[in-house]
């Protein structure tokens, strides 16, 4: 084949230039660390890294979720436990007053105990995570238990709250206060009636009965939020887990190897030096250089 | 004394014909970096003989009477020339689809983590907390704050989709007023090679120069080409009709499209039936502008139409913090028209996160539009995310593949165009050797002169001493 100057002149520009590109190229990869910088480097792997990108977002809003609802989860269990103490003082009160060895007076004074205590089972159910009340179901922003002359209303709906705390996994994270509450209160209210009466025989009978039923009724509450309690520690621990592996899965598509890419640089470097170098011996004197 | 002039004739001839072949070779060193240059070399060929008759012998034969020089031609394979320019054209469409492509690219700046896919989640993120706190003001006022992100995230696409796109048609236009500099300026060496053939010469240089006319045309759109016996190129373009014919060209010209007047169709001047084009660059853009630009506007106003539809869905039926329902949250339906409901941005309790009135600690409807982040919007059956993902999926499947059509494309061209400089180009080398010979005859010659001159000298010396 004939050879003439231009040709060699193209063809080195040609090598050079192709040479400078994949070094280029290499660059970006060692300078991002990122093996896709571009949809087109790899339009599948840049497809699954979006999906698992965004996997990860929603994890991680998910866990802010279940760290949220588990926060208002345990307000509401301490809520119970709460009340539930209060209910065991009263108890403790009622069974002495039953045996009907107290006075009148000593008996009016234990009713104003019990009006005490009262007062404090409802600050108590008033309980709020975040400024919202969490026994009033939807009615956050109302105060759910009011105390007027010694009975005890619920101002707050039935609203069972639900949230998405794991991918597709809903909870209700709420316990309405109107399921084991008012029991609780109306037996205090009850026994706080019949110590001012001096009614003892109701006191042991009746009154002591409906304590128990009440806190019968408090227990299933508490064990229904224990349960939720737990579910969502262990709903928080497999988020943890998916949001690390999917975090290595996203790293694993898009990052690159960075040995690999150094190594690859310097080899794509080695390549245009050797261009360059060809190129600066193959644009020699011609024999018209020699023609003195 | 017929003999001497013989002699001192065939020696001038030669010095003559040395003399050409260096000219031929300062030309061809001269030009030896001119592009489409060819390089051109002398034919030499025996002067017309004498039959020669003397005293001696009547029947010796015939005499010659030096060189003379029969043509200057230029080296050029019109084959490749040809394949070229179809190359060209093929190439110059590929790259102006992988330039295309390779700025919508850059528009939705993926896989990152300041792209289009980030603030879509960002979107549903800020609603997945409202609903864990539904009555929080500041957390309403996040949800409006991410929909004017992301309605603002649609608007900059859709205006940069449309930038590209005009710049095409611009292009378009440009590319018409060039293709008509150019076929004009065919016609005018046409006419200057046919005259020139026509007086029995090679037309070498004006041919090179229209040669690279037709490279440059070739790059700009798909044409044919013939070259007639009397030397004139006759320029078809492919699927149109005759560009240039002998000594008349024929003008395109742009007219504003019927139904989208901002952009141009290409028609043959004073016509008004649009061109269907397909290669070179002013078909590469009209393809572009029209086919890929347009497909990449409707995908992303399908997706801003969906995200509006869906949102508004489950916004629309909800209720807000003050009981207000029925108000959307995303006005427009196009991604450059898409924008919050000034109503929600006045009022951000008009942000319906709950499935009833009066409802405060309920944010079951904030949730279902959080669930549009794993679940289908209703009656369709890929997620907002998915039929994102599908878009860039769909734009690296094709960046890629013209990509690498570009690369191969230039390989192609590279191979073809060392056949045509193997062919067609100067060699320094050659050129010295040729240079060399030519000088060693012209001494050679001047030197045999002096010598006849001594010789008739000497003669008229003797005869007259």
């Amino acid at each position: 084949m004939r050879i003439s100057d231009q040709q060699v002149l193209d063809l080195t520009q040609y090598q050079m230039n192709s040479a400078y590109d994949q070094m280029a190229r290499a660059q970006t990869v060692l300078a991002s660390g990122k093996r896709i910088n571009s949809p087109a480097d790899d339009p599948i792997g840049a497809t699954t890294a979006l999906e698992l990108q965004g996997n990860l977002a929603e994890l991680n809003q998910f866990s802010s979720t279940a760290s949220d609802a588990l926060n208002w989860m345990q307000t509401t269990d301490s809520a119970y436990n709460d009340v539930g103490d209060v209910l065991q003082q009263v108890r403790t009160l009622a069974v002495q007053a039953a045996n009907g060895t107290l006075s009148q007076d000593e008996r009016q004074a234990m009713a104003a105990s019990v009006g005490q205590l009262l007062q404090q089972a409802v600050q108590s159910a008033n309980a709020t995570y975040d400024g919202r009340y969490v026994l009033a179901g939807y009615q956050t922003g109302t105060s759910p238990f009011v105390v007027a002359n010694g009975v005890v209303t619920y101002h707050g709906d039935s609203g069972a709250i639900q949230q998405e705390v794991s991918p597709g996994q809903m909870m209700q994270i709420n316990m309405p206060g109107n399921a084991a509450l008012p029991a609780v209160f109306s037996s205090m209210t009850q026994l706080q009636r019949d110590l001012q009466a001096g009614n003892t025989a109701a006191i042991g009978g009746a009154d002591l009965q409906a304590i128990d039923d009440a806190h019968a009724g408090l227990l299933v509450a508490q064990a229904t939020v224990g349960t939720g309690t737990n579910r969502l520690q262990a709903i928080q621990q497999a988020l943890q887990s998916r949001q690390n592996t999917t975090t290595g899965q996203v790293s694993q598509i898009v990052d690159a190897d960075m040995a690999q890419a150094a190594i690859d640089f310097s080899s794509r470097q080695a390549t245009y030096q050797a261009a360059l170098s060809a190129a600066s011996r193959v644009i020699q004197p011609s024999l018209l250089e020699f023609l003195k | 004394m017929a003999n001497l002039d013989l002699g001192i004739n065939s020696l001038l001839r030669g010095l003559e014909a040395q003399q050409a072949g260096m000219d031929v070779v300062s030309h061809n060193i001269a030009n030896a970096s001119t592009p489409g240059y060819s390089r051109q070399s002398v034919d030499l060929q025996a002067s017309d003989p004498l039959t020669y008759a003397t005293v001696v012998s009547a029947g010796a034969g015939q005499m010659g009477t030096g060189v003379t020089v029969a043509a200057i031609q230029r080296s050029h394979d019109d084959l490749i020339q040809q394949q070229m320019a179809y190359q060209n054209q093929s190439q110059a469409q590929q790259q102006m689809l992988s330039d295309t492509l390779g700025q919508v690219i850059q528009v939705y700046n993926e896989p990152t983590n300041q792209g289009f896919s980030n603030t879509l989640s960002a979107f549903f993120t800020a609603w997945q907390q409202l609903s864990g706190n539904p009555a929080d003001g500041p957390t309403r006022a996040v949800v409006a704050e991410r929909g004017t992100a992301l309605a603002d995230s649609f608007n900059t696409a859709a205006a940069s989709l449309q930038t590209i796109q005009q710049n095409l048609d611009t292009h378009v236009r440009q590319y018409v007023s060039q293709i008509n500099g150019i076929t004009q300026r065919i016609a005018g060496l046409n006419q200057q090679i046919t005259s020139v053939v026509a007086s029995g010469q090679q037309a070498n240089d004006l041919a090179d120069q229209r040669d690279t006319l037709l490279n440059q045309l070739s790059q700009l759109a798909d044409i044919q080409y013939t070259i007639t016996p009397e030397g004139a190129a006759n320029v078809a373009l492919v699927g149109a009709g005759s560009l240039v014919q002998g000594n008349s060209s024929f003008n395109l010209a742009t007219i504003p499209d019927a139904t989208q007047p901002q952009f141009v169709n290409v028609v043959f001047d004073g016509q008004k039936a649009p061109l269907s084009l397909q290669g070179g660059q002013l078909g590469g853009a009209l393809t572009a502008r029209d086919v890929t630009m347009a497909d990449q506007l409707s995908a992303l106003n399908s997706l801003a139409k969906d995200v509006v539809d869906a949102v508004n869905h489950f916004q629309s039926t909800g209720y807000g913090s003050n009981g207000a329902t029925g108000i959307s949250f995303f006005t427009g339906s196009t991604a450059a028209t898409m924008a919050v409901d000034p109503r929600i941005s006045a009022d951000l309790a008009n942000i319906a996160a709950s499935a009833a009135p009066n409802s405060p600690g309920d944010g079951s409807q904030a949730l279902l539009i959080a669930q549009l982040q794993e679940n289908p919007a209703p009656g369709s059956t890929l997620t907002l995310q998915a039929q994102y993902q599908d878009i860039i999926g769909q734009l690296g499947v094709d960046a890629q593949q013209a990509q690498s059509n570009v690369q191969t494309g230039e390989l192609v061209l590279q191979n073809l165009s060392a056949q045509q400089s193997s062919v067609s180009s100067v060699s320094l080398n050659e050129e010295a050797s040729n240079l060399m010979q030519y000088q060693r005859a012209y001494e050679a010659a001047a030197h045999a002169i002096t010598i006849m001159n001594q010789t008739i000298g000497d003669m008229i010396q003797q005869l007259g001493g």
